[in-house]
């Protein structure tokens, strides 16, 4: 069992037109660099990064999505689980601010009510080339209340605070008392992870490998065969007992809840689920 | 080694035959293509459906396509670069003026298309960044392109230019004069290049303007590019003069029929259809279930969901997720598979099988990361096969 290494899990978002630097930000966020030679992100991206804040651990995991128009219906997917949005555009680029308001009305359609957000112009170190200036970005933020930040991926600048602001306002409408953590409960997640404890080696594996790999020469024999040298099931567990139980357990509890559900009627307010309660409390509104 | 020369032999003899016959080459190529003596080209060519199976057809054919990919070329590039400007110079009074509000109006569809052009020039300069192929200048630029005369806008100038008409807007908005320096930028990007060169991506560029072009439904979607990137480097590499002097041509029409198979792949309305990229996503979920439930349980309970990662194994062809000369071996085989592209799918499904007790015992970030870190991943498998 890992040991847990953080109090607080949250879930930030990123989204901007195609080109505006998104996956640059991230970079430089998570491996404090710059790399111009980004391919383009297709679908979306994910990094970790724990930092420290308020005196407690808080991983921060971070969606990196792709800009264009093609895989919105992938990415809005993720809009619901997000706690913290960063909406970033190019000062270098007038289309990409004017589209903020799109992406503005996005939000509000598949993502969380109460979710925070923050406006990012990023390539603020290219001024010669700048479109939209200083002032329009910040009308734009005061307008729908939320925080904006010029940014450059490439000098370094804003980009630690932008993402430490973010998780700093998710952080204030968490309830400070330990026992109810409004960012993902972290002893419940690793919970569930307990079942699976180190398996043995699939046998697909070993059939796997006594085929040869060469992928320079010719003869690479394929994963082709492959559907001959799979097993047709795999249990749970080392043992089918414990299958069982795991199956009785379940079927257990879920009685238990319908049970529960039915005795009381359907009461006219269910007893609020933790994140659903903090969600709802202490509507911080950051400026 | 004598196991690889018989491989030779046996190309040669399949390739050899005045009609190819191409089950036959589809088994060989299954397990490999070799590089020598241009096997592979041509073998994507046939597998690809560009060349004729009668080979006594290949010369003539090759002729006549090429000469329609010139057409294109100067129909779609050099005729309207050449009237814009004349259009510059014009009256603005004339019936078509740049802001005519008329959707119908050419000069619409010329920002239109420039905001494309931007969008693939800026995934075309970073087409396979970890390999120096693409900034490379070719061998065989476009002799219409680069004597091309200073009327005519090459895709080149009109990037140029796009990037700095947005500039004289924001003169206008803040009154600072910055034409002047801007142009001298924009003019060093190139200038690893002497005069009268086209790097390989400058190549990889028009061939995607032109098909965007072509198939204005579908326009240009980001990772064309990387279906692109594999068959032109294979073509541009080919020992054969003829191969290597069409490459930008033949890699065209070889991109457009692959393209005519996967495009619901990049069609975001075809994503819940029974062709798009969700059904593929569907497909190769159902067969980890058959294959290996507790590995597909496990990333359910983590709702780890296949848009994270197969989405985008499966609409690029897994040429983001390994270094390019592996992904040449893989398309040997993807291409050679009858039923294309279920053998896409069987491969995804094993690089998950193949994975599957650090995923059984490892946490969501760290099975996402697992399955997104492209390029690590092929070492990875590797160490895991040889273990
Ligand atoms: N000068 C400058 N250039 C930047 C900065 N951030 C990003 N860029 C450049 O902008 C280009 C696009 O950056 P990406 O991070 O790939 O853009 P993205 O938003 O992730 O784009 P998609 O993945 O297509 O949605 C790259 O060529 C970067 O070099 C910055 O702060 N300053
Ligand atoms: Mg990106």
């Amino acid at each position: 069992m890992a040991k847990k290494t953080y109090d607080l899990l949250f879930k930030l978002l990123l989204i901007g037109d195609s080109g505006v630097g998104k996956t640059c930000l991230l970079f430089r966020f998570s491996d404090d660099a710059f790399n111009t030679t980004f391919i383009s992100t297709i679908g979306i991206d994910f990094k970790i990064k724990t930092v420290e804040l308020g005196g407690k651990k808080i991983k921060l995991q971070i969606w990196d999505t792709a800009g264009q128009e093609r895989f919105h219906t992938i990415t809005t997917s993720y809009y619901r689980g997000a706690m913290g949005i960063m909406l970033v555009y190019d000062i270098t680029n007038g289309k990409t601010f004017d589209n903020i308001s799109k992406w503005l009305r996005n939000i509000d359609e598949h993502a969380n009510e109460d979710v925070e957000k923050m406006i990012l112009g990023n390539k603020c170190d290219m001024d010669d080339k700048r479109q939209v200036s200083k002032d329009r970005g910040d009308s734009i933020a005061r307008e729908h209340s939320i925080p904006f930040l010029e940014t450059s991926a490439k000098a370094n600048i804003n980009v630690e605070r932008a993402f430490m602001d973010l998780a700093q306002a998710i952080l204030n409408k968490t309830p400070s008392k330990d026992s109810e953590p409004r960012g993902i409960d972290v002893h419940k997640q690793e919970g569930s992870s307990r079942k699976c404890s180190p398996s043995p080696p699939h046998p697909c594996l070993a059939a796997l490998s006594a085929l040869a790999w060469q992928p320079y020469s010719i003869g690479w024999p394929l994963f082709g065969q492959l559907q001959q040298h799979l097993p047709t099931a795999c249990p749970l567990t080392p043992f089918p007992w414990m299958d069982y139980l795991l199956l009785v357990l379940f079927i257990g509890s879920a009685l238990a809840a319908v049970a529960a559900a039915a005795l009381a009627r359907l009461p006219s307010s269910p007893p609020p689920h933790p994140h659903a309660r903090a969600a709802g409390d202490g509507h911080i509104c950051c400026q | 080694m004598t196991a690889y020369r018989t491989r030779l032999k046996q190309f040669s003899e399949v390739l050899g035959t005045d009609v190819v016959d191409m089950d036959k080459l589809r088994k060989l190529c299954f397990s490999g293509c070799p590089c020598e003596s241009g096997y592979r080209s041509i073998s994507w060519k046939l597998l690809l459906n560009y060349l004729p199976l009668k080979k006594n057809e290949w010369d003539s054919w090759k002729e006549k396509q090429r000469a329609l990919y010139s057409q294109f070329v100067h129909e779609m590039i050099v005729k309207p670069g050449s009237t814009v400007n004349n259009k510059n110079n014009a009256d603005v009074t004339m019936e078509d003026h740049p802001l005519n509000p008329n959707p119908d109006s050419e000069w619409g569809a010329y920002f239109k298309d420039n905001e494309m052009l931007v969008q693939i020039d800026k995934d075309c300069r970073r087409l396979c960044p970890d390999l120096f192929f693409f900034q490379r200048p070719t061998e065989y630029p476009c002799e219409e392109m680069v004597n091309a005369s200073n009327k005519v806008e090459t895709l080149r100038k009109r990037v140029e230019q796009c990037v700095l008409q947005s500039e004289t807007v924001s003169r206008n908005w803040l009154g600072i004069t910055n034409m002047m320096s801007s142009r001298k930028k924009a003019h060093e990007e190139y200038s690893v290049l002497s005069e009268g060169e086209e790097a390989h991506w400058e190549v990889v560029e028009r061939i995607l303007f032109i098909y965007a072009k072509l198939n204005p439904g579908l326009g240009y979607i980001q990772g064309m590019n990387e279906i692109l990137g594999p068959i032109y480097y294979t073509f541009v590499n080919d020992p054969d003069v003829d191969c290597r002097r069409c490459a930008e041509a033949d890699s065209f029409f070889c991109f457009t029929n692959l393209m005519s198979e996967i495009r619901d792949n990049f069609n975001k309305t075809m994503d819940d259809s029974d062709f798009g990229i969700g059904s593929m996503m569907k497909q190769l979920m159902q067969m980890l279930k058959e294959k290996d439930p507790a590995c597909a349980r496990k990333l359910e309970e983590q709702e780890l969901k296949p848009q994270y990662y197969a989405f985008r194994y499966l609409t690029l062809l897994l040429s983001q997720e390994f270094p390019l000369p592996d992904v040449l071996r893989i398309w040997d085989s993807l291409l050679s598979d009858e039923k294309r592209f279920q053998f896409l799918i069987t491969m995804c499904c094993a690089m998950l099988i193949l994975l599957r007790s650090d995923i059984l015992k490892d946490d969501f970030p760290t099975n996402m990361k697992l399955l997104q870190v492209s390029h690590f991943f092929f070492n990875f498998l590797f160490q895991k096969c040889f273990r």
